[in-house]
């Protein structure tokens, strides 16, 4: 993917520009919105390859979340919220507004080129290190071709986190991977901190058992997580 | 946090450091009880970024303490103390 588009929803215009600047000088192009509706508007215009979406946009204007909604409905674009310390990240990862990562404000430079790398990298595919296409356990059924899961022939809706954290735990179900493989496997480079991954295992075993099935991830005290059907 | 971004982001923040500290001093000033959660919640994570950690810190305590129903008598010492920590930034840069 040369030179990804990124679509830049902010209200604040100093950090708007000052985020353009950054990403621009990083070899990415950008498009900038302020508000919800011009973001929608710019996003069905220019279909930009990833969308940093700030979740409060101001009074008047929907916010980030419901922009996101709104996208979800007929496309998967990669999304990354731009969230403040104190905001509940479990509700905004979670409920259904399907983004697939965040960034707390003031963010740093590096961190959110490194994000948004990794996000766009898993958009392009998962690195496989199995031929295997389907993974069965205990009525949960996972295919890695078309990145859907079946919960005894019910789909469950994942994100696209929550789904290659799944893939690599059921692909080595009887392995403890540890919270570094974990990372490895589904971002890459990282350089969050490890409330990011508990976040993302939280809502992924939320989602699995809200469907009737187990935790699937059950932790391993002082060394990781493993598989559980 | 300044020194953590790439050079033309540098010189970006430093053509702004300025503006956006009177700026955000006017508008909490200014900003009424209602329009203080709002602002905070900006301010909390943008005033960082210009290389103003205290004052941003404080905003966001401010915020998270509005979202928690404080006091509304602590109020304006809490946005003062904010205001003055941002004028302080500003002696040291002029």
């Amino acid at each position: 993917m040369n030179q990804p588009l990124v679509l830049v929803v902010e209200d604040d215009p100093d950090l708007r520009e000052l985020m353009t600047v950054t990403l621009t000088n990083s070899g990415y192009r950008t498009l900038e919105a302020s508000n919800g509706e011009s973001a929608l508007e710019k996003f069905h215009t220019h279909a930009p390859h990833l969308v940093l979406l700030d979740i409060s946009l101001g009074p008047h204007t929907i916010d980030g979340l419901e922009v996101c909604r709104r996208i979800r409905r007929d496309s998967d674009v990669p999304i990354v919220f731009l969230t403040t310390h104190g905001e509940d990240i479990d509700q905004i990862i979670g409920f259904s507004t399907g983004a697939d990562d965040y960034l707390t404000k003031p963010v740093n430079h590096r961190l959110l080129l490194a994000r948004l790398a990794a996000v766009l990298r898993r958009q392009e595919g998962p690195r496989r290190t199995t031929e295997a296409t389907r993974i069965g356990h205990g009525g949960i059924d996972i295919d890695l071709n078309a990145r859907t899961v079946t919960l005894n022939d019910q789909l469950v809706d994942l994100t696209r986190i929550q789904f290659d954290l799944l893939a690599a735990m059921a692909e080595n179900p009887t392995r403890v991977l540890t919270r570094e493989q974990l990372v490895e496997r589904v971002w890459g480079e990282w350089y969050g901190n490890d409330h990011h991954l508990d976040v993302h295992l939280s809502r992924l075993r939320h989602r699995v058992t809200a469907a009737g099935g187990p935790r699937v991830a059950h932790a391993v005290r002082g060394v990781g997580f493993r598989f559980t059907s | 946090m300044i020194d953590d971004v790439a050079p033309q982001a540098a010189d970006f923040i430093s053509s702004r450091r300025e503006a956006v500290a009177r700026t955000a001093a006017q508008e909490l000033r200014q900003a009424s009880m209602t329009e203080l959660p709002a602002l905070t919640h900006r301010l909390a994570g943008k005033l960082g970024v210009f290389g103003y950690e205290s004052a941003g810190d404080a905003a966001r305590r401010l915020m998270l303490d509005l979202q928690d129903g404080v006091d509304e008598s602590q109020v304006p010492g809490r946005v003062a103390d904010i205001v003055a920590l941002l004028d302080a930034d500003l002696r040291e840069v002029s």
